[in-house]
């Protein structure tokens, strides 16, 4: 295979089917001149994403935040329908599958930086309500719930939902947020669901995944 | 406007602003430049087609914009790149200050690149879009996009690596003649 700088560069752009990358990898082998140039197209690649990637993860100017604001709400609380967008069902549908121990290394992670991080301007305080006849799982209001706050500013703000049919209800806060050192946002948030006299306060994680979403998972139970 | 739109825009702030600094060199400008394309955005949300990538779209629009205002301003262009000093990237003092900068030429260097090349070198790769949506976004053959995509990286590296290396990468410069500079 001839190595020219076009394929070169449509290899190091993803742009090639599996086999013809494959060939090329096998042809870089021997060829340590066209190895170099490829690894100095990753490594330009590299700082141009490095030097524009400060927006990712500053706080939104609150006057990009504005044309995007809802309409004012109607009454005094603001609600979202039962039937949640299709990015919130995805989280809903991960949040049941990471309702498990996680590693430890994940807690340290979280104690170990702090700082509050400040991501989206929503001003009016949320409450969730399902009226009646709703799903006998609360799990879906409760990640509808922790959407809203992983995406609003000011950490320590209180959601709260009520599901009559089950006769639950709960709160969810972001404590703190950080950055990995990928450059991924991350929040953590403490969920009660409180049923009668009883309530049980859980601790989770929420990072902001590529394609804008949030990836959930449920921390283990610690002492504070 | 739908509220999951609305949402989808609101997630993808962050990937908006980035391109928009990368297309006007500065954090301000950028965000002046994707204020009005939200505005735009959100009074032409019917000529989205739902089911199309809605950040494509976004970034065509600032593209647009963009454009035009460059059109407006042409005779007070080669103003002064704002580079924020201040920006940390981490490690140790040294690595902190060499690396701040590198980064510091490469923005610069981008901002100098012919605006056609800025775009298609900003969407590939940071974006980490592909030459066909490239080509679709701004209306140009693959070919195109990929002759600017080619000569974009040549002259960033020189320019962000000096003279002394242009030997080994004026390789880059040849091949597709679109755009002479």
């Amino acid at each position: 295979m001839k190595l020219d700088e076009t394929m070169l560069m449509a290899y190091v752009d993803g742009e090639l089917d599996a086999e013809t990358a494959r060939e090329i990898e096998t042809a870089l082998a021997l060829d340590p001149e066209a190895q170099k140039i490829v690894d100095q197209l990753r490594q330009n690649a590299a700082m141009v994403r490095a030097a524009f990637n400060d927006p990712m993860h500053e706080e939104i100017p609150s006057r990009l935040m504005a044309p995007l604001m809802a309409e004012p709400a109607p009454s005094g609380h603001r609600g979202i329908e039962a039937s949640a967008s299709p990015r919130r069902r995805q989280g809903a549908g991960r949040l049941a599958r990471y309702v498990m121990p996680v590693a430890a290394s994940f807690i340290a992670l979280v104690v170990g930086v702090g700082g509050g991080y400040a991501l989206f301007g929503l001003t009016d305080p949320f409450t969730l309500e399902v009226a009646s006849g709703g799903e006998a799982s609360d799990d879906g209001h409760i990640s509808d719930v922790i959407y809203r706050a992983l995406e609003t500013e000011t950490s320590g703000r209180e959601f709260t939902w009520r599901n009559a049919a089950t006769g639950r209800s709960g709160t969810v806060a972001t404590i703190k947020g950080f950055v990995t050192s990928g450059g991924q946002i991350c929040r953590e948030f403490r969920s009660t669901v409180t049923l009668g006299a009883e309530t049980r306060t859980r601790h989770g994680l929420g990072c902001r995944l590529k394609d804008g979403g949030w990836e959930t998972l449920w921390l283990q139970a610690r002492n504070r | 406007m739908d509220d999951s739109v609305r949402q989808e825009l609101v997630a993808l702030l962050p990937r908006l602003r980035r391109f928009a600094y990368g297309l006007t060199g500065s954090v301000e400008d950028g965000d002046d430049l994707l204020q009005s394309a939200l505005v735009r955005a959100i009074s032409r949300i019917d000529q989205w087609r739902p089911g199309t990538r809605l950040h494509s779209w976004m970034f065509r629009i600032m593209q647009t914009i963009r454009i035009n205002d460059l059109k407006a301003v042409r005779v007070r262009a080669g103003s002064a790149v704002a580079i924020d000093p201040d920006r940390a990237i981490g490690g140790d003092l040294r690595r902190e200050v060499e690396g701040r900068l590198m980064l510091d030429a490469v923005r610069r260097g981008v901002s100098r690149l012919p605006e056609e090349q800025r775009a298609v070198l900003l969407l590939v790769c940071v974006e980490g879009l592909s030459y066909k949506e490239v080509a679709e976004m701004l209306e140009i053959p693959a070919g195109t996009v990929m002759s600017r995509l080619a000569r974009a990286r040549g002259a960033l590296h020189r320019m962000v690596h000096g003279t002394e290396k242009s030997a080994e990468i004026i390789r880059f410069g040849r091949g597709g003649n679109d755009e002479a500079r």
